[in-house]
């Protein structure tokens, strides 16, 4: 239990932390790795493998704890594969989705790339955008590394995205009243990344942060707008 | 954000509705449970799924059909029911330490096997984790937190509002406390459940509190400036020890002989892991219970000498030639001994001794990963006669 309420802060910390980073309604932010062209579209002509999408949706508790919702998370995981895929294809790119990497030869070796890139993408939601950018770190050169080829035998790129998202239960909403004594109290936060990874060299050549105080992963046409947002800037 | 933005919202209307807020909390621990019962429990089935995703595809699994068979059929023996409910995850970390995530899947750190002396040991440890299974321990807990939770941001607005906010931290403190003691319970009913199956099954019920009072004589050895990170979760404490030791009913069975022969071809590595964590206070108090069980002493010497070795304090290197000794002159003994025995000689001078002990260890271990290293290091010694 203990760990469970240590991860629960941790988490609660670091999206905070990000919040205070681009504090407004919806935000992105993005950043091309060193050498890529503005005009770069990198998927045209080449195959985009779409990794299965890290989405999870919580309600939000009066306290602030916040309560993950099989159900919801679920929906919102079909839709954002399903506005992955369209919006990939609008773009030209031929793209397909892994479901899970159990096809593979080295499932086990796949599945941590992709925790791998969670940590590494963390690593640039925090050091490598905005305010908290390190301050001798000219480059955008970050990288899963060359073993990055395991999380797929054929496509050139790898598309990541990561995704939580939350919303205020009425309780919550009843804890509006704080604002009288000048706390500030977050009403639900959807806060993501997305990656693009070149699978031959392991290199993040796009990377993107959206947050946003609006938006709902539950219904597809609102899906399809954070999408939207998440690939803003995508050399696609 | 949005949704804060008071300057421009009637205040009389934010008073009112701070009234209305506190009514809402009151109330909430509750209803949230009876409209939510399903909903909790699924994002927590959830939770632990991705939880399990990732500690199946760690590095530091241990994989092996035997030790897999052998856990699998104690947990059947424990509860048939549950049996087939369960996968179990033997992960290599010094950690005396289990997890029962309520989906079933089960996580054993290497450095609590290390730590059992025979199979009742371990069968008491399973029942445990089986009953937080059982019970639906990780629902309560969370269900517990969430009352305390909302409770405790009700007391801070009451707090404020009688204009005390040294009082509102407390009370937001105590309120909190219940989802700890809480899980205490919870521990002492899977304890309970242990022992149960531990004499139903025939087992030496002493055993249980027995490893207790090991693992609290080992916290107790521990250098007050290290962290006790081994113990996070099931934190060792006298009254623990006591308490199953009181309440062991019969005796029985201990079965040592099949436990060991289980984890005999992890054992070296374990103890390894266990010497790499430099609680050396703590190891020192593992390793010399362990050497006194009638199990591989030639492999508890190695570790017994790499302790001293690596600790490197005035006499250690004396000490950890002694044991080196003992443990090369075994049988059994491990290559890795001799590797040992070489280097704490070269440590002490005696370049001689050091190259004859490493040529033993290289030729015992043909493919040793630091061969290299040795040789290069010791390469003029080893020409010279």
């Amino acid at each position: 239990m203990t760990k469970q309420v240590q991860k629960l802060l941790r988490r609660t910390v670091s999206i905070a932390m990000l919040a205070v980073l681009l504090s407004a309604c919806a935000v992105t932010r993005n950043e091309r790795a060193s050498g890529v062209a503005k005009d770069a579209q990198l998927g045209r002509g080449a195959e985009v493998v779409i990794l299965p999408p890290d989405v999870e949706l919580s309600s939000l508790l009066a306290s602030g704890l916040q309560e993950v919702r099989a159900d919801w998370t679920q929906a919102a995981t079909g839709h954002v594969r399903t506005a992955l895929l369209d919006a990939l294809k609008a773009r030209g790119a031929t793209a397909r989705i892994v479901e899970d990497f159990s096809a593979l030869d080295d499932p086990d070796r796949a599945q941590q790339l992709k925790l791998l890139h969670e940590v590494v993408g963390y690593s640039v939601m925090m050091h490598g955008l905005g305010n908290g950018k390190l301050a001798h770190k000219d480059s955008f050169d970050w990288t899963l590394g060359e073993g990055a080829r395991a999380l797929d035998p054929k496509a050139r790129y790898g598309l990541f995205v990561f995704i939580r998202d939350s919303y205020a239960t009425e309780g919550r909403k009843a804890m509006l009243a704080l604002a009288i004594v000048g706390v500030g109290v977050s009403m639900g936060q959807q806060i993501g990344f997305a990656s693009l990874v070149d699978l031959d060299t392991g290199a993040i050549v796009w990377f993107n942060v959206l947050a946003s105080a609006r938006g709902d992963l539950r219904e597809l046409d609102k899906a399809r707008a954070s999408i939207e947002n998440l690939l803003t800037g995508a050399p696609l | 954000m949005a949704l804060t933005t008071p300057h421009r919202t009637n205040v009389r209307f934010l008073t009112s509705f701070a009234f209305l807020s506190l009514l809402l909390l009151a109330a909430w621990p509750l209803a949230a449970q009876q409209a939510a019962v399903a909903a909790d429990e699924a994002g927590l089935l959830h939770q632990a799924e991705a939880f399990e995703a990732r500690i199946a595809s760690r590095a530091s699994r241990v994989r092996d059909p035997v030790l897999d068979s052998y856990l699998r059929e104690l947990v059947c023996k424990i509860d048939a029911q549950r049996c087939t409910d369960v996968r179990i995850y033997v992960i290599r970390e010094p950690y005396f330490n289990a997890l029962m995530a309520p989906n079933g899947a089960m996580v054993l750190f290497t450095g609590l096997l290390l730590r059992m002396e025979d199979e009742a040991q371990l069968v008491f440890v399973l029942g445990h984790e089986l009953s937080h299974l059982r019970s639906r321990d990780s629902l309560a807990g969370w269900r517990r937190l969430k009352a305390a939770g909302n409770a405790s941001i009700a007391l801070q607005i009451v707090g404020g509002a009688v204009g005390g906010s040294a009082l509102a931290a407390v009370a937001g403190l105590g309120a909190l406390a219940p989802a700890f003691a809480f899980s205490r319970d919870q521990e002492r009913a899977a304890d309970d459940y242990g022992l149960q199956r531990l004499a139903e099954l025939g087992y030496d019920t002493h055993r249980a509190g027995q490893s207790w009072a090991d693992i609290w004589r080992e916290e107790q050895a521990r250098e007050r400036k290290l962290s006790s990170g081994i113990f996070a979760t099931h934190p060792a404490s006298e009254e623990r020890a006591k308490r199953l030791k009181a309440a062991a009913t019969s005796g029985g069975e201990t079965r040592s002989e099949a436990f060991h022969a289980v984890i005999a071809p992890h054992r070296l590595d374990w103890l390894e892991d266990e010497v790499g964590r430099r609680h050396y206070g703590q190891t020192k108090v593992l390793l010399e219970r362990l050497r006194r069980l009638p199990f591989a002493p030639a492999e508890i010497d190695y570790a017994i000498g790499e302790m001293y070795r690596r600790r490197a304090r005035e006499g250690d290197l004396e000490r950890a030639q002694e044991h080196y000794e003992t443990s090369t002159s075994a049988p059994d003994a491990p290559a890795r001994a001799w590797r040992g025995l070489g280097l704490s000689a070269a440590r002490r001078g005696d370049r001689t001794a050091a190259v004859k002990a490493l040529n033993r260890y290289l030729e015992l271990a043909p493919d040793a990963p630091d061969r290299e290293l040795i040789e290069m290091e010791f390469e003029d010694q080893s020409a010279a006669p």
